[in-house]
């Protein structure tokens, strides 16, 4: 009886553990959905943030201290920009944090720039000890709300705006002073950080595989501020000013027919962009037409160079009836394409690669990796088959499930 | 290389390939060609009169084999291949591989290829230790396809295409996605799949 006792608590205890890790993975899951809905980051008037930022809403992180609960997470640039400069590191970063505090919520997105002597950003504003630099802070529609010092740890709300009041109390939960820090100098004074960012645009018109033409269109200018603690031992620049320059590619056939911008084309391939249908007693096919992704190689001169790896004409996809349906199919195919585009990146990634191996790798890749993950799968690049053709379409998170 | 074979097949190529006509570029100068029409006509003829008859026979000749009895005819003449395609699926030593045998409708050759597939995307670990130890098979992959190249050149008169002439490049040809350089003598009388090195 004892025993029987002992197991029925320690399952019972069990299951409520489960149950609460279940309802805390809800909760996490519910979070990230709210903050997925909310953040707009197209509609950012930085155009970084706007083109080049993508935010990860896997991994949430959730803290409650007191009175405030925060929910938190990750963001990073898709092209990482980096610069030099004797007062910042070399790299921005970028964090999505909702707070609750008596009743009231408040959404940030951070924009964080970090002192060359301070700590690493460690992705969490509950951290920070060690830590400074300037928070440039938007809301998820993109309203620059002003800045936030942080220094050591201790935020201070320098533009002295009511709704950057929860954040800057949310960090200060988290900073305790050590003897240390104190014995370091006071530096009150701050400095306006001034960023200018260049976007240059192109237009590229393709044939088949081949780009015909590049053509530079122009440049876009934009400037941001943000104000920065001024570095103890004085070597910040006052009213410094930061570059950034990003390219953005619209991508054109040779009809004049818009084929999209080249910020999808690092998106994954989407499992929508397979329709199998019969073709044949034993097999079912796909028809895909206009896929494409990029590779970012660099010039003999060290120049960054962006290789469009483009297939306007239908390729065909194809697989045996008897070993999956074409939900599955789908799957497997965009996953196995996304695969290998991501070969090639890896392989000619940052080299001084034409586009003429790029196109040879990846079609002998492809050809080779889709029998490998359903057996019998065949690829053409120039087939005969009248199968009509779907575009291909590229998820912004994954190839998504289409069974 | 046999220069004799060669020169032999090469000019069987040349009467079903046009020559210096690209077939991603000129396709239609490509599809009026008479060497093009003839092997379109070939391997239509072969779908529609053969077959299934062909595919039939030469699976029965291993219903009796525990292993190989499931053979599939997946034979593709709806992307023009040129030959007939057969594939079994075994697993062996916790891996999963597919044997394909490609018979040529084309010249009595034919071609195995053994393809070691990502295990991982088919099933869970707990699925392939199932598949192991119901697996009955005590014959390794090599053995299996020693049977096969028995059974296929005793009973049908076929021969293994030979190895160096597999990936040979017949520099003025293009067929489909093989552009010019990179047609080969299995292209030619097979398909458009890669085949791996023996070696």
């Amino acid at each position: 009886m004892y025993k029987f006792i002992k197991y029925s608590v320690f399952t019972f205890t069990a299951l409520f553990l489960l149950s609460c890790q279940n309802d805390e993975l809800e909760n996490k899951q519910e979070n990230a959905k709210v903050a997925k809905t909310n953040l707009e980051l197209a509609k950012f008037s930085n155009l970084n943030i706007a083109q080049n930022v993508e935010a990860d809403f896997e991994k949430v992180n959730e803290i409650e201290k007191d009175n405030f609960k925060i929910s938190e997470f990750s963001a990073k640039e898709k092209i990482v920009n980096t610069f030099e400069s004797n007062v910042l590191q070399n790299q921005l970063k970028y964090q999505g944090v909702t707070i609750e505090n008596e009743g009231k919520s408040q959404s940030y997105f951070l924009e964080v720039y970090t002192l060359a002597k301070s700590a690493a950003y460690p992705q969490t504003i509950t951290k920070l000890k060690g830590f400074t630099a300037g928070l440039n802070v938007y809301s998820f529609t993109g309203e620059n709300l002003g800045s936030v010092l942080v220094r050591n740890g201790e935020a201070k709300n320098i533009s002295g705006k009511e709704e950057l009041d929860i954040l800057t109390k949310a960090i200060n939960l988290f900073y305790a002073p050590s003897d240390i820090t104190s014995k370091i100098p006071l530096c009150d004074a701050t400095y306006t950080q001034t960023v200018w960012l260049t976007q240059d645009v192109w237009r590229i018109i393709s044939n088949g595989p081949k780009i015909l033409e590049v053509i530079y269109v122009g440049e876009k200018v934009t400037k941001s501020t943000t104000i920065l603690p001024y570095p103890c031992d004085g070597s910040g620049d006052v009213e410094a000013i930061k570059l950034q320059r990003i390219a953005h590619y619209a991508h054109y056939n040779q009809n004049g027919q818009y084929l999209g911008e080249s910020s999808t084309l690092d998106y994954p391939p989407s499992c929508e962009s397979f329709n199998f249908t019969p073709d044949g007693s034993f097999w079912q096919a796909a028809m895909v037409k206009n896929i494409n992704f990029r590779v970012i190689g660099v010039s003999p001169t060290g120049v960054r160079v962006i290789h469009v790896v483009s297939y306007p004409q239908a390729i065909y996809f194809g697989l045996p009836t008897n070993v999956i349906n074409p939900g599955l199919a789908a799957n497997k195919s965009a996953r196995v394409l996304m695969e290998t585009m991501q070969e090639v990146i890896d392989k000619y990634g940052g080299t001084d690669v034409s586009d003429l191996v790029l196109d040879q790798y990846f079609r002998e890749r492809l050809k080779r990796n889709y029998p490998l993950s359903v057996s019998g799968g065949r690829v053409n690049f120039n087939s005969p088959s009248t199968i009509p053709a779907t575009n291909y379409i590229a998820n912004v998170w994954t190839p998504g499930n289409c069974n | 290389m046999n220069n004799m074979i060669d020169k032999v097949l090469k000019n069987l190529v040349y009467l079903l390939y046009p020559r210096n006509i690209c077939a991603y570029k000129d396709k239609d100068e490509y599809f009026i060609s008479d060497e093009y029409k003839r092997l379109a006509k070939l391997i239509a003829d072969f779908d529609n009169e053969n077959r299934v008859g062909v595919g039939k026979t030469f699976i029965e000749k291993f219903e009796n084999d525990k292993t190989l009895k499931n053979f599939q005819d997946l034979s593709l003449f709806n992307i023009e291949d040129r030959c007939m395609t057969l594939h079994v699926t075994v697993i062996e030593g916790r891996q999963l591989y597919t044997i394909s045998l490609f018979l040529s409708i084309i010249l009595p050759y034919y071609v195995v290829d053994v393809r070691k597939n990502k295990i991982e995307l088919y099933f869970s670990e707990s699925e392939i230790t199932n598949l192991e130890n119901e697996n009955t098979e005590t014959r390794n992959i090599k053995e299996l396809v020693s049977e096969i190249s028995t059974v296929i050149e005793t009973e049908f008169m076929y021969k293994k295409f030979p190895n160096e002439l597999v990936n040979y490049v017949i520099e003025d040809i293009s067929f489909q996605d093989s552009e010019f350089g990179y047609f080969t003598m299995y292209n030619a009388f097979f398909n458009n799949v890669i085949i791996e090195d023996e070696s």
